[in-house]
């Protein structure tokens, strides 16, 4: 099957939230219990139990306040950093690109928690388990759209072919840009392609995304060998410098260290 | 307190893990060097590492979501999760380890007529066995420890390759320290004592110019992450505990003590365990202060 993409256009959300409940209830989650961050933000941070949520944010142009809203999931990246480390074979990639997390198999260590470069996973003490976006993969199985996308009241949400995504978001961005909005595209290539991809209209720090993300395992071969060359290292000073036998020592034993035929 | 995914459990399991393995094959090594004149030192190895591994390991049962379902670990082996290598290391060095301390066990007075211990008495053969590869399956665990908070996206953990060696490093040297504080506290071969303490020294020293270039190269690519150990909530910790006693004081302690005390090398190697559960501790927490 080709690979599916979802399409969030920030220009035309609202901050409505309604994506954010649609989630919860078509996946049977918990509320979360929350306090006043000074902000309409809510809740604080995606977690176990909140795996979509409209992200907000203020910035200053030219004296006057810009209030932006982006919202935040699993972004189904192709190098998937929590399959990657997940020890548990609970974290999979399916043929449409989707990353789909098996509570079932989930034993709770909270490693893809960690490694997730943009914070879309998190830790639910309600099962023990992690939990994410999964893009609402059984509904797509049976001929639906996730439940975000069919909630999105001005359809800033869609989903779709990834080629015809990249195309309706290219065509965005043109149409924005002619109309004087620094507009641009998230998610075409980082990771090796994104399956949700974004049109910003600003850069995407503005909008809390990191610029150059990074996959929790690029450093992990660098990582052993650093450690095993001083493994070697270790072997040589301190071991075998202070506890070799010195007994059988070439020299203190005449002629072990040299060849007879010389 | 910040909010963490991996709690202060993880960081006493690093620890013990490190001390535990390290305190194997320091014994295994110094015993191969040195030709078996410190069976000793191999024996102790033995009888540190192998509980405090189990016990590590059990910590880390705890610690999951769901403890019940860990069998679930047992049914992968992958490459690219740390986590995964962890399991089979640890389930691997707790087999070797397990069956080299039986057959020192063996020979304690009190398994004269254990009709079960007695199966492993006298078999030299399965001892180095065993010891050899509990060494080198002790040697990838230390350095997993560090690998596996590499592998994630924390900066202060994933922005350096010289974790997984910062940890294999201080492992060993808080494995010596273990020894020498055993045979200290048993007031046994104080010349063995001195032997340890001079190569701990050494690994110290090692130790400090690990985490000097690690540093250095963070604070460079993320001042952010590196600021939190070198001078924002965790730098008291880390100066005075980590660097201060941990490091700095044990070698001082070492070279100044008189070559005939146990007061000294056993107050040195306390130094440098508290140091070493520090490290890991400062580690683990401020590597999750920005997520």
């Amino acid at each position: 099957m080709a690979e599916l993409a979802k399409y969030i256009d920030v220009t035309k959300c609202t901050g409505c939230r309604g994506c954010q409940v649609a989630c919860k209830q078509w996946n049977g989650l918990p509320a979360v219990h929350t306090e006043f961050s000074g902000s309409y933000e809510n809740p604080p941070k995606m977690g176990g139990d909140t795996w979509t949520k409209v992200r907000f944010f203020e910035t200053e142009d030219n004296g006057k306040v810009r209030f932006l809203f982006r919202k935040a999931q699993c972004m189904h990246c192709t190098e998937a950093s929590c399959a990657a480390v997940c020890a548990a074979g609970a974290i999979t990639k399916d043929d449409k690109g989707m990353v789909v997390l098996d509570q079932n198999k989930c034993v709770g260590c909270k490693n893809c928690v960690l490694a997730c470069p943009f914070g879309a996973v998190g830790f639910s003490a309600e099962t023990g388990t992690s939990g994410k976006c999964r893009m609402c993969v059984d509904r797509i199985d049976n001929g639906m759209e996730p439940a975000c996308v069919t909630t999105c009241p001005p359809g800033a949400v869609q989903i779709g072919e990834r080629e015809e995504i990249l195309k309706l978001a290219k065509g965005r961005v043109d149409f924005l840009k002619s109309n004087g909005v620094n507009a641009q595209i998230y998610g075409e290539n980082e990771l090796g392609g994104l399956h949700v991809i974004y049109v910003l209209d600003d850069k995407p720090e503005v909008y809390g995304l990191p610029v150059n993300p990074q996959a929790a395992t690029a450093n992990l071969f660098g990582s052993w060998v650093s450690a095993l060359v001083g493994a070697g290292v270790l072997l040589v000073a301190p071991f075998w410098l202070i506890f070799k036998d010195s007994g059988k020592d070439v020299s203190e034993t005449p002629d072990t260290g040299v060849s007879k035929n010389a | 307190m910040h909010e963490v995914n991996w709690p202060i459990i993880l960081a006493i399991y690093l620890f013990l893990a490190g001390v535990g393995v390290a305190a194997f094959y320091t014994g295994i090594l110094t015993n191969l060097f040195g030709s078996g004149k410190y069976r000793k030192l191999a024996k102790y190895g033995s009888y540190i590492g192998v509980p405090l591994i189990i016990i590590g390991a059990l910590l880390l049962l705890f610690d999951l979501g769901r403890p019940l379902s860990f069998w679930h670990f047992l049914l992968v082996f992958k490459l690219s999760s740390t986590m995964s290598v962890g399991v089979w290391l640890l389930s691997a060095f707790i087999i070797c380890g397990g069956l080299n301390m039986l057959t020192w066990l063996a020979e304690e007075d009190f398994a004269r007529n254990n009709s079960l211990l007695g199966v492993f008495k006298g078999k030299e053969g399965l001892r180095s066995l065993t010891g050899y590869l509990g060494l080198i399956f002790g040697i990838l665990t230390a350095t997993y420890t560090g690998v596996l908070l590499a592998s994630t996206s924390a900066a202060l953990w994933s922005s350096t390759q010289f974790l997984g060696l910062l940890f294999l490093v201080s492992a060993t040297s808080t494995g010596m320290a273990a020894l020498m504080l055993v045979l200290a506290w048993r007031k046994e071969d104080i010349g063995i004592i001195h032997k340890l303490a001079k190569a701990d020294m050494i690994v110290v020293l090692f130790e400090i110019i690990v985490l000097a270039l690690m540093f250095y190269a963070l604070s460079a690519t993320v001042p952010a992450a590196a600021s939190v150990v070198l001078s924002g909530a965790y730098a008291v910790w880390f100066w005075v505990g980590i660097i201060g006693c941990g490091l700095v004081l044990p070698v001082i302690i070492d070279v100044a003590a008189s070559k005939k005390a146990f007061g000294a090398p056993m107050l040195a190697s306390i130094l440098v365990l508290v140091g070493g559960f520090l490290l890991r501790y400062v580690m683990l927490y401020a590597g999750q202060a920005h997520l």
